[in-house]
């Protein structure tokens, strides 16, 4: 499966396609979604860093969340003249809380090939940002960086490279309560194992939700997080849009911890009929939405992930 | 009255055939076998060429020999076809007076010929894909040629035919491609399939185009990210009936190739002004064009447009001259074949050459 459609909502809100001329809606209710004018371009420089410039000459001081859509040739190079664009124009964005950088349909890029950039100056440039989103690693950085404010971090991707786990857990985020990750399939650069996961797994105080999404090695993540410390801490772990069988239930069933949490999303797995019935019974709120059947090709069984090409 | 030339179980055959008969036409049909073996075609009246679907007969005779087929999967090269199919078509052609038919039979030659048809509506400045000259004998002459257009996607097709069988969409990498395609390949064989998962790799990308470049002439063209919607990308059907715009569906897939028959669903009309806004009068203006001006003599084409992910870019993808079964979809109340037959009356007039 992939990436079918843009972004709905963005950190709660509506998102809603912007370029310069258009009417502005109320800013402090929607996402504005900014992406090249000339789609089908393959050459010369895209219109997202005029069209921003025109948006904060507009508005700059009103705009609240911004979500960054195609850019030129984004099959072949990251969003660098964007992000760049966005570092220079931060004095003239001052209540900008919320960036979402790569809202591309896999019919714009499939996710797996995406382009990324580093983002850290991003986070620097913006000291009082509340919420950072991504789509595809090749390229992308993410610190380590300290940052104050930084409340929802979300980085989706078809094949998470570990690395991004160090630059996290190496970060300093003090207000982080949002963490979501789109681990993706081995086949697309996902090595995330249990050994990498566990210093992200330790007791963070602030973090209330956990999302380790989307993984093909969805039972080895189940596992590892099923007892670890952050448990303690966070209210919801979600675990949706992956590859769960009821190896992976079982050691959430026997985890302690799990029935302290307020809710466990598991949509998009492939637990049996009684394990769906026996996770959905542990007296939380648990989402066994969307399950889903193994493929078998050659007397090989397949499950694929929600994005990963 | 109007003769049919067609495969009897074809459903636009019997499609247009009944339509035509309601409104008190008499309608006669003929198979593509019975012109072949020289049957005479009547001296008089319309002549509308329709195709074969479902008459698999007739398919192995324009491709001249026996069906060599091991399945009814398998997907031979379109070239022997196209021979077989110019030759007939070269055959009405010859039978009948130009202002009997209600398309010309060069034109529909020309739609199953897609070097051509880019190249004549190129010509016309109307938005198509860009497609390389260059007539690729390998694989390695693909991927250069793509390198060398500045093109990171693209659409590799057979040059006759129609239908996404042997259509196969690759993505360039530095050291990397991916392609995808309703083919799979078995031994020396190429079978439809509708299981469209991505082939990865140089070596394994390199080997499928060069069995493709091997069986047809291939086109390349520069590939187009099309809209979404509800997770699927999709593109427009729209039919023209002498000149206008009609009936409009919407068709889509969640794979790479999307064609009606590669399991598309569809939308009508009301969905697609919806979606497009603005931009549809663009893409009607455009239908229009290829209508007028490509075609100025078909009474009807389907043609294909192509979304930008922003729904206000459009190119023309495939003109069909068969491209009239929308089953179920109807404008101003008539389905394609009952708005074909009520526009027939003025279309001939305005040719003024009405000789039936």
């Amino acid at each position: 499966m992939t990436i079918g459609e843009h972004l709905q909502t963005f950190d709660g809100r509506p998102v809603q396609d912007w370029r310069p001329g258009e009417p502005l809606p109320d800013l402090a209710r929607v996402a504005l979604r900014v992406a090249d004018d000339e789609p089908w371009e393959n050459s010369g420089e895209d219109t997202i860093t005029a069209s921003l410039r025109a948006l904060v000459a507009e508005a700059g001081s009103l705009v609240e969340s911004l979500v960054i859509g195609a850019w030129r040739s984004s099959f072949e190079a990251g969003p660098q003249s964007v992000v760049d664009a966005l570092i220079g124009l931060a004095p003239e964005l001052p209540n900008l809380k919320a960036i979402f950088v790569g809202d591309l349909t896999f019919e714009e890029c499939e996710i797996s090939w995406m382009f990324q950039a580093d983002l850290t100056p991003l986070l620097n440039a913006y000291p009082s940002l509340e919420c950072l989103g991504s789509r595809g690693t090749q390229g992308l950085r993410l610190g380590p960086v300290r940052h104050a404010s930084l409340r929802s971090l979300l980085v989706q991707s078809g094949g998470l490279p570990s690395k991004h786990i160090t630059e996290i857990v190496d970060s300093d985020l003090p207000s982080l309560s949002h963490l979501e990750l789109w681990i993706g399939d081995q086949n697309y650069g996902n090595d995330v194992t249990a050994t990498a996961l566990k210093p992200l797994l330790v007791s963070r105080s602030t973090l209330r939700y956990l999302g380790l999404r989307n993984a093909d090695n969805a039972d080895e993540i189940a596992r590892a997080v099923s007892d670890a410390p952050v448990l303690n801490d966070v209210d919801v772990l979600d675990l949706s849009l992956g590859t769960l069988t009821d190896e992976g239930a079982e050691a959430l069933l026997a985890s302690s911890k799990i029935r302290q949490l307020q809710r466990l999303d598991l949509h998009h797995h492939y637990l049996s009929d009684a394990m769906t019935d026996r996770i959905s019974g542990i007296g939380i709120d648990v989402d066994v939405s969307e399950r889903k059947e193994a493929e078998v090709y050659s007397g090989e069984e397949y499950r694929s992930v929600f994005a990963s090409e | 009255m109007i003769t049919i030339v067609g495969g009897a179980n074809d459903r636009r055959v019997t499609g247009f055939a009944s339509a035509a008969a309601a409104a008190g036409i008499d309608v006669t049909v003929m198979s593509y076998g019975a012109v072949l073996d020289g049957a005479p075609l009547p001296g008089e009246g319309l002549v509308r060429i329709d195709g074969t679907d479902g008459d698999d007969a007739c398919e192995q005779r324009l491709r001249g020999g026996e069906d060599v087929r091991t399945s009814p999967s398998e997907v031979l090269p379109f070239a022997p076809w196209y021979d077989g199919l110019r030759q007939f078509l070269g055959r009405v052609e010859d039978l009948v007076e130009a202002d009997r038919f209600l398309a010309p039979p060069s034109d529909i030659g020309l739609m199953f010929d897609k070097r051509r048809t880019n190249h004549r509506l190129a010509e016309l400045a109307i938005p198509v894909a860009a497609m390389a000259q260059h007539v690729p004998a390998s694989a390695d002459e693909v991927l250069t040629v793509a390198r060398d257009s500045g093109w990171p996607r693209i659409f590799v097709k057979p040059r006759f035919g129609a239908g996404g069988a042997r259509v196969a969409s690759v993505s360039l990498a530095q050291d990397d491609a991916v392609l995808v395609s309703p083919t799979e390949f078995t031994g020396d064989r190429i079978f439809y399939t509708k299981d469209q998962r991505p082939i990865r790799g140089l070596n394994a990308v390199r080997h499928r185009l060069d069995r493709l470049c091997a069986d047809d002439e291939v086109v390349i063209e520069r590939w187009y990210p099309r809209a979404t919607l509800e997770g699927r990308a999709f593109d427009l059907r729209v039919l023209t009936i002498a000149g206008e715009p009609q009936h409009c569906v919407l068709r889509s897939s969640a794979g790479g190739v999307t064609n009606l028959n590669l399991g598309g669903r569809r939308g009508g009309l009301e969905q697609v002004r919806e979606l497009l806004a603005s931009s549809l009068d663009d893409v009607l203006s455009t239908c229009r064009r290829v209508a007028l001006e490509a075609f100025p003599r078909c009474l009807h084409l389907g043609i294909d447009i192509l979304v930008s992910a922003d729904r206000r870019h459009h190119i023309v993808g495939e003109v069909n001259a068969f491209g009239d079964l929308l089953v179920g979809t109807t404008h101003r109340g008539r389905s394609t074949f009952e708005a074909e037959v009520v526009a027939l009356p003025s279309w001939l007039a305005s040719r003024s050459a009405f000789a039936a």
